[in-house]
């Protein structure tokens, strides 16, 4: 692995000498956050991608003499796919068709022939996916958006303040761009971006569960405005020429551009690196080793006693063995706690009360906030500790994780 | 093609380019801008899936339950006959069509029998890091279109500085 990497090494660091000038990509390549949360397989990351295709081919997202090349169907069509993936997309898409509609000279043609027939198409297609796979006829859009804009579902897994994107949620994400972003969005003037991004954000801000990684759509919008702004560090000439490089060629790099670029990697590695590899890696860990006992006929059965879908599944473990673990179905009811907050609250009762109703698995797994209490109990259930993985420095929102524990049941 | 075809062809393609840049400056300046930046397209995304690739493979850590319960362990469900359905699945408020992208791929792995712990791991990571570094390609395709393509043309620097840093703390 390391030659491969080696071999990619030489060529990309001749570049570098080749060529320095600055880039909108810098910013989303180097963002801590694009880099913790893009390769993940959550349905935001694809709805990302999505997004960023979609909006390259909206006419009214173009400056105006710019839209030779771009389809509006094929921009339609594509968001119409995002919006399948996750509903909330249609916020986005709510203010492009809008501004669309405002723009175009042929309103009819783009309403009745364009957005109808591809909506209905994309809609129909996953309709029809879905009653095959749920096996019965089901409006996944209807349901969630009755889930979550009507009943406030998604206020089961916590709410903040209104304000919670703009002064926590997206600071936290954009990081050390955020100066560069401001500065951006006030120099770049492209104010239908900057608009999108208030509109997303102001949006998902009227939702009482706010989650980070709902932004992460607009993050990159951000990102290049912030590249817009180390554009014009690098060549100040860039601003007034639109686009056009000044005439003024630069031998060098300079001064405050090489600062700039060293603050944005000197903020950004440490955190990427520490976030992707250090925080949190126990579950993940866990269930590696787990999948290798399986795979040599180690393990029976497991029992996960932890925080409901603290840690991957079947899709890592990838043998067909009875696991369990703690339920956390919202439940009609207000107020009353599910099986994960009962056993949060006092795990050793839960824990008894389980080993006298149910059969013991071979192999446990928790994390040492609870086993500290529970190492006692364990241990006269004929269990021992087996592999034990670090998780965490800090805590997040419960007590400090800061290891997860495999225990081995020996008779 | 021969080598000497190639060559008799790029040798009519430029003849041909002459011609007309003789005749019409103006479009084959155009022309060639435009083709340079398709080039710059390529180098761009290849630059971008390295980079995304070993971004998936440097993600290790667990960050929000959906990344495994509602897609990977759905799409394990289809391909393989057994994972966990959440009560969202039961309630259907969430469509399939995130999740079974993940099937092909689990389906190629268990015929190759490559379905060993570390890439059923990984490998769901890894096939959407493809996806991501295509949002790479198009925002910087966004980006030269809103600012000029005399920035994003150059744009494969910066993002190998940051591919270097990686490479280098690797190889230390």
């Amino acid at each position: 692995m390391f030659e491969v990497l080696a071999a990619l090494h030489s060529p990309i660091l001749y570049m570098k000498i080749e060529n320095f000038t600055l880039s909108q990509l810098f910013s989303q390549l180097s963002n801590w956050f694009m880099f913790y949360c893009f390769s993940r397989t959550l349905s935001n990351s694809l709805e990302t991608v999505l997004t960023l295709v979609s909006l390259y081919f909206w006419p009214c997202m173009r400056p105006s003499s710019n839209c030779s090349f771009v389809s509006r169907k094929w921009g339609l069509a594509v968001a119409a796919v995002a919006c399948a993936i996750r509903p909330t997309s249609a916020i986005t898409w709510l203010y492009v068709g809008l501004l669309e509609l405002f723009k175009a000279h042929d309103r009819f043609k783009f309403i009745f022939l364009e957005v109808a027939p591809i909506g209905i198409l994309v809609l129909g297609l996953t309709c029809l996916l879905d009653r095959f796979m749920y096996g019965t006829w089901i409006l996944v859009p209807l349901n969630f958006l009755k889930f979550n804009f009507l009943s406030a579902g998604g206020d089961y897994y916590g709410t903040h303040k209104w304000h919670w994107y703009f002064t926590q949620g997206f600071p936290v994400m954009i990081f050390s761009h955020l100066p560069f972003c401001i500065a951006g969005i006030i120099y770049s003037k492209q104010w239908k971006f900057s608009g999108l991004l208030a509109w997303v954000l102001g949006f998902y801000s009227l939702l009482g569960h706010k989650e980070f990684r709902f932004a992460l759509p607009v993050l990159p919008i951000a990102l290049m405005f912030s590249g817009y702004s180390l554009a014009v560090i690098e060549d100040p000439g860039y601003a007034q020429n639109k686009g056009k490089k000044s005439i003024k060629k630069h031998t060098r790099f300079p001064p405050n551009m090489g600062a700039a670029i060293l603050f944005l990697l000197a903020t950004n590695i440490p955190m990427a690196l520490y976030m992707s590899l250090v925080h949190q890696r126990g579950p993940e860990d866990a269930m590696n080793h787990l999948a290798r006992e399986a795979l040599h006929g180690k393990v029976k059965s497991i029992l996960f006693l932890t925080p409901c879908h603290a840690t991957p599944y079947y899709s890592m473990l990838h043998h067909n063995l009875p696991m369990q673990f703690l339920d956390c179905t919202p439940s009609e009811e207000k107020g009353v706690p599910d099986e994960s907050d009962r056993f949060l609250m006092d795990p050793i009762p839960f824990v008894s009360e389980y080993a006298k109703n149910k059969s013991l698995p071979s192999h446990v797994v928790l994390f040492d906030s609870e086993e500290q209490k529970l190492k006692n109990l364990l241990i006269s259930l004929d269990y021992k500790e087996e592999k034990r993985f670090f998780n965490a420095h800090f805590k997040v929102d419960r007590d400090l994780q800061g290891s997860i524990v495999v225990y081995v049941r020996i008779r | 093609m021969s080598h000497s075809q190639r060559m008799r062809r790029r040798h009519n393609s430029d003849k041909y380019a002459d011609k007309e840049e003789s005749q019409a400056p103006t479009s084959s300046k155009s022309d060639s801008d435009h083709t340079s930046f398709l080039c710059s397209q390529k180098r761009v995304f290849a630059l971008c899936l390295a980079f995304r690739m070993v971004n998936s493979v440097l993600v290790q850590t667990y960050f929000n339950p959906d990344e495994h319960w509602q897609g990977p362990e759905i799409a394990h469900r289809i391909a393989f006959g057994y994972g966990h359905l959440t009560w969202e699945w039961k309630q259907g408020i969430r469509s399939y069509l995130h999740p079974i992208i993940f099937v092909p791929l689990y389906r190629l792995l268990a015929l190759l029998h490559l379905d060993t712990p570390w890439l059923m791991m990984r490998a769901p990571r890894l096939l959407q890091s493809v996806f991501s570094a295509v949002g790479d390609l198009y925002l910087y395709k966004l980006a030269a279109v809103l600012f000029g393509d005399s920035v994003a043309k150059w744009t494969v620097s910066y993002d190998s500085v940051y591919l270097s840093f990686f490479f280098f703390f690797l190889l230390e």
